[in-house]
């Protein structure tokens, strides 16, 4: 188990050039390779990490991303982004290094009857979010502590490796008016209408096909070479009790991610495969992260990551960490 | 519910938020100033799929005004900023910035063409 860890976390939806303007390019800050904020998309992060070792190790969990409009005010929500994505994990036995950069388009047709302005039409109707880029990315393939690397020659999988790879996605989140129940407050307390248990999720369908386009060996073993297609999916939730007026937060995520077809060299680094789960419990201290303003939010509270994410470079990943968590909610 | 068709620009807003907050009568309770979107019982996902839709379709869109994308509603709005925010714009209108951006030719003869070249100016209204 992983202890004592004081993550810095920040969590930054909005500029001030957006207060004065509908039209102005709006940033997005958080950790994670999902497509927007949502109540389980965990923040921006570093992390600094000290077991009973002495064992330090730091992470780092960055996506910013920049939406504009695409077209007529009047008449468009389609936006363009460019993101940036940089995931660093320092700790020897699970590193991680990965980099990507990407362009894409943003649209989200729905099923509300064409012309309809009556609300319960819009409680009804399914959306679906569409994120479509291409983009570029980079991850070392690190062969520390990994079972079975002992052989001589080593195995490819044990051998550290670099690549760059171009990158074709396209990712789909529905959503539906029942997938999202939330607590309401009058004079700072939970409403008697509000839900035994608060509840947020949704799923995510992601298309990729991922073409090594350079890529070199530290010592030895094969260059990673060729293409792998494939297909992932996640289901992500943040449930809350009212027990604790709300302020204990279960958050969890699971994404299976399935290797349609790899090329022969892609195969020791890129599991036909793989799956990554995690699960946190947070209790809420002092400010609400959904009150007005800017604030730090300060949390305590135990992550649990178990698994492979080979799209982000995160492999062989299993963490157990507890500590106090400082977000800060951008205004 | 009385007929939306009958209701005030800021009338319509409650009745149509009313739909989709759970937790809230907001009829019998109706926003306070101060009160977040949250406080309300608006949840994030709920905010910025099914209302921003409606809020487009409803309020934005008939009007010609600039609509909201994803990510320009937030939970933790106020809702006297909220309420501003969806019931006025500060950009000029989409017509205006339509006309500006496509010029027609001067034409010195013609009246018409002087009028073409009548600066485009913002529009604001709805809120009280």
């Amino acid at each position: 188990m992983r202890a004592c860890f004081v993550p810095i976390a920040l969590a930054l939806t909005a500029n001030a050039a957006q207060a004065q303007t509908e039209n102005a390019p709006k940033f997005t800050l958080n950790g994670d390779e999902a497509p927007k904020s949502k109540p389980w998309t965990e923040p921006a992060a570093f992390t600094y990490t000290k077991d009973a070792g002495d064992k330090a190790s730091v992470s780092i969990d960055v996506a910013g991303r920049v939406d504009w409009r695409l077209g007529s005010v009047a008449e468009t929500t389609n936006t363009g982004f460019i993101r940036a994505v940089a995931h660093r994990n320092t700790d020897k036995g699970s590193q991680v290094e990965s980099y990507a950069g990407e362009f894409g388009m943003h649209f989200e047709p729905n099923t509300v009857p064409k012309g309809s302005t009556a609300p319960a039409d819009f409680a009804r109707a399914w959306y679906f979010f569409n994120d479509l880029s291409l983009g570029y990315s980079y991850k070392t393939n690190f062969d520390d502590e990994k079972e079975g690397c002992d052989g001589i020659p080593r195995p490819a999988s044990c051998t550290r490796s670099h690549e760059g790879s171009a990158r074709l996605k396209w990712t789909v989140q529905p959503f539906q008016a029942a997938l999202e129940t939330v607590p309401a407050f009058m004079d700072g307390k939970p409403t008697d209408d509000s839900p035994a248990l608060a509840y947020s999720f949704g799923p995510t369908l992601t298309l990729f096909s991922d073409q090594v386009v350079h890529a070199k060996v530290d010592a030895g073993g094969a260059k990673p070479k060729g293409n792998v297609t494939g297909a992932s999916a996640g289901l992500a939730l943040a449930v809350s009790p009212r027990l604790f007026a709300y302020r204990l937060i279960l958050r969890g995520s699971v994404q299976q991610t399935e290797a349609l077809e790899r090329g022969d060299r892609r195969r020791a680094a890129f599991p036909r495969s793989s799956t990554l789960g995690s699960i946190s419990i947070d209790y809420e201290l002092g400010a609400r992260s959904f009150e007005e303003g800017p604030a730090w939010v300060p949390s305590f509270g135990v992550s649990y990551t178990k698994g492979d994410d080979p799209l982000s470079g995160k492999l062989d990943q299993e963490q157990t960490v507890v500590g106090i968590k400082l977000t800060y909610k951008a205004p | 519910m009385k007929n939306l068709k009958a209701l005030t620009d800021e009338e319509a807003l409650v009745a149509g938020l009313d739909v989709f907050a759970k937790s809230r009568d907001l009829q019998k309770n109706p926003p306070k100033d101060g009160e977040t979107l949250q406080e309300l019982g608006i949840g994030p996902s709920n905010l910025d799929g099914p209302v921003r839709a409606w809020i487009n379709a409803k309020f934005r869109r008939p009007r010609d005004w600039p609509l909201f994308v994803s990510g320009d509603l937030t939970v933790d709005m106020k809702w006297s900023d909220f309420r501003k925010k969806v019931l006025t714009h500060n950009d000029k209108s989409a017509k205006a910035l339509k006309a500006a951006a496509t010029p027609k030719p001067p034409s010195k003869a013609s009246p018409k063409g002087k009028a073409n070249r009548k600066p485009a100016t913002a529009t604001s209204a709805g809120a009280k």
